[in-house]
């Protein structure tokens, strides 16, 4: 839910059949009619199942592009270009309605099977865990700048600045909302989120009692990308999922480190812990 | 219990509905009126999603039983901000910023962004001010940043303010 799954899917398989993002439809997964792809963990959905769509997508393509070569230009070679199949030797065009429509009728809904392949220089041997657990990595770069009420030692963010390789873009937008989403999150799992255990019962399990940032919390945020897509497949593309959330708290413990010249090695990094630590030194 | 019955201007049409005194604002809206739009998150007041705009102001309609509420209150919910060019040109601005990840909070999140403003004429549009107008609306997966974290967004909803003041159905009095 929410991880734009319906958005990028889309994308990527309008992408790898040349043809506008509005003619593709993305039903919701149903193991009836697809066999059952593994969970939605470890950031893999967009390159895993990405990659697996946009391989399906090229094939899919070459299937049409194949018809429209034999059933319109006697066997001159056809390409897909957003509305058109194109004779490339000719330049002549068919539109696309017209080579689906009897490409239907007299073959019927056209399908594609592709299954993800692990790229050939991964390798993990299931019996013994040894090799590539993981077949790449998203990166991520976080610079947090804080200041210390030497009076109260409350901390408050004042700018996050950060950078992020997560293999190609597929949704500059939906991905840079993942970054902020996880910042947020990693922001309050630095200082204000902190669940303990009272005579065997949680002592913050209410709303009320967890308090997580709101607006007024949440610093000025500077995000970027550098995109080294991953080679391992066609797409190229990596995940954002989970990696927003890890780099923040340590960073924001850094600079905590760097003002008042202690380091608290437990989050969250409250007023209180400050305190006995800066008793302690002093 | 016994029901007792009432008349609101609810998304600006005349509604009336009965229900026991002490249900909730929230469960009134969604399930004597049908109206699933607005939402239920923490139950406590806290999270903002079940935010309805109540004379115009923002309520967290989990904390509120509805006998509580007059004969002839204005009600607006999520799904009234469609009659309205204010609200429009904010839903459009949400899904144009990617503001939704999940969803779950945007109903309360843009009755928030309606309330403030359409809310006053001397609406302070700086930054810390429209952050602290939504601070009572938590988000965990986009952020805050897309609502109106951005300059640009600032900008733009100078203009957007003026089309709400304009259009406006439902407000202090």
């Amino acid at each position: 839910m929410g991880q734009g799954t319906f958005t990028i899917m889309p994308q990527i398989v309008a992408d790898g059949l040349s043809v506008n993002m509005n003619r593709v439809r993305c039903p919701n997964p149903d193991t009836k009619f697809v066999p059952d792809s593994g969970p939605t963990v470890a950031s893999r959905t967009t390159m895993v199942v990405g990659s697996t769509l946009f391989d399906a997508a090229i094939k899919l393509k070459a299937q049409m592009e194949a018809y429209a070569s034999e059933a319109f230009f006697g066997g001159a070679p056809a390409e897909l270009n957003e509305h058109f199949f194109k004779n490339t030797y000719t330049n002549e065009t068919i539109p696309f309605e017209r080579v689906a429509d009897r490409l239907i009728k007299e073959k019927g809904p056209q399908r594609v099977y592709n299954q993800f392949k692990l790229p050939p220089q991964i390798r993990w041997d299931q019996r013994t865990f040894v090799g590539d657990s993981y077949p790449s990595y998203s990166w991520g770069c976080n610079v947090a700048e804080v200041e210390v009420n030497p009076l109260t030692l409350e901390i408050k963010v004042k700018k996050v600045t950060s950078f992020w390789d997560i293999g190609r873009v597929i949704n500059p937008v939906l991905a840079k909302g993942q970054i902020e989403g996880g910042l947020t999150q990693a922001l309050g799992f630095a200082l204000m989120e902190k669940m303990g255990i009272k005579d065997g019962l949680f002592d913050a399990s209410r709303m009320q009692t967890y308090v997580v940032p709101t607006a007024l919390d949440t610093p000025e945020m500077s995000i970027d990308f550098l995109e080294f897509p991953f080679t391992g497949t066609a797409l190229g593309a990596k995940g954002v999922g989970e990696v927003p959330i890890d780099g923040l708290a340590p960073a924001i413990a850094n600079a905590v480190e760097s003002a008042t010249g202690v380091r608290i090695n437990e989050l969250p990094i409250t007023p209180e812990k400050l305190l006995s630590k800066l008793g302690a030194v002093v | 219990m016994n029901k007792i019955v009432r008349t609101w201007k609810l998304n600006g049409e005349q509604r009336t509905v009965e229900f026991p005194p002490m249900r909730r604002l929230l469960d009134v809206l969604r399930d004597n009126l049908s109206l699933k739009g607005t939402k239920e998150g923490c139950s406590e007041g806290e999270c903002g999603a079940c935010t309805v705009l109540l004379n115009g102001k923002p309520v967290t309609s989990c904390l509120i039983a509805a006998g509580q509420v007059p004969d002839g209150a204005e009600l607006m919910t999520v799904e009234g901000l469609e009659h309205t060019e204010g609200g429009r040109l904010l839903q459009h601005q949400y899904i144009e910023k990617g503001a939704a990840q999940c969803g779950f909070c945007i109903p309360g999140m843009l009755m928030a962004s309606y309330a403030y403003l359409a809310g006053a004429d001397d609406v302070d549009l700086r930054e810390a001010a429209m952050r602290e107008a939504h601070a009572g609306n938590i988000c965990r997966c986009t952020g805050y940043e897309k609502n109106y974290g951005s300059r640009e967004r600032r900008r733009r909803t100078m203009a957007e303010r003026r089309e709400t003041r304009k259009n406006r159905t439902t407000g202090p009095r």
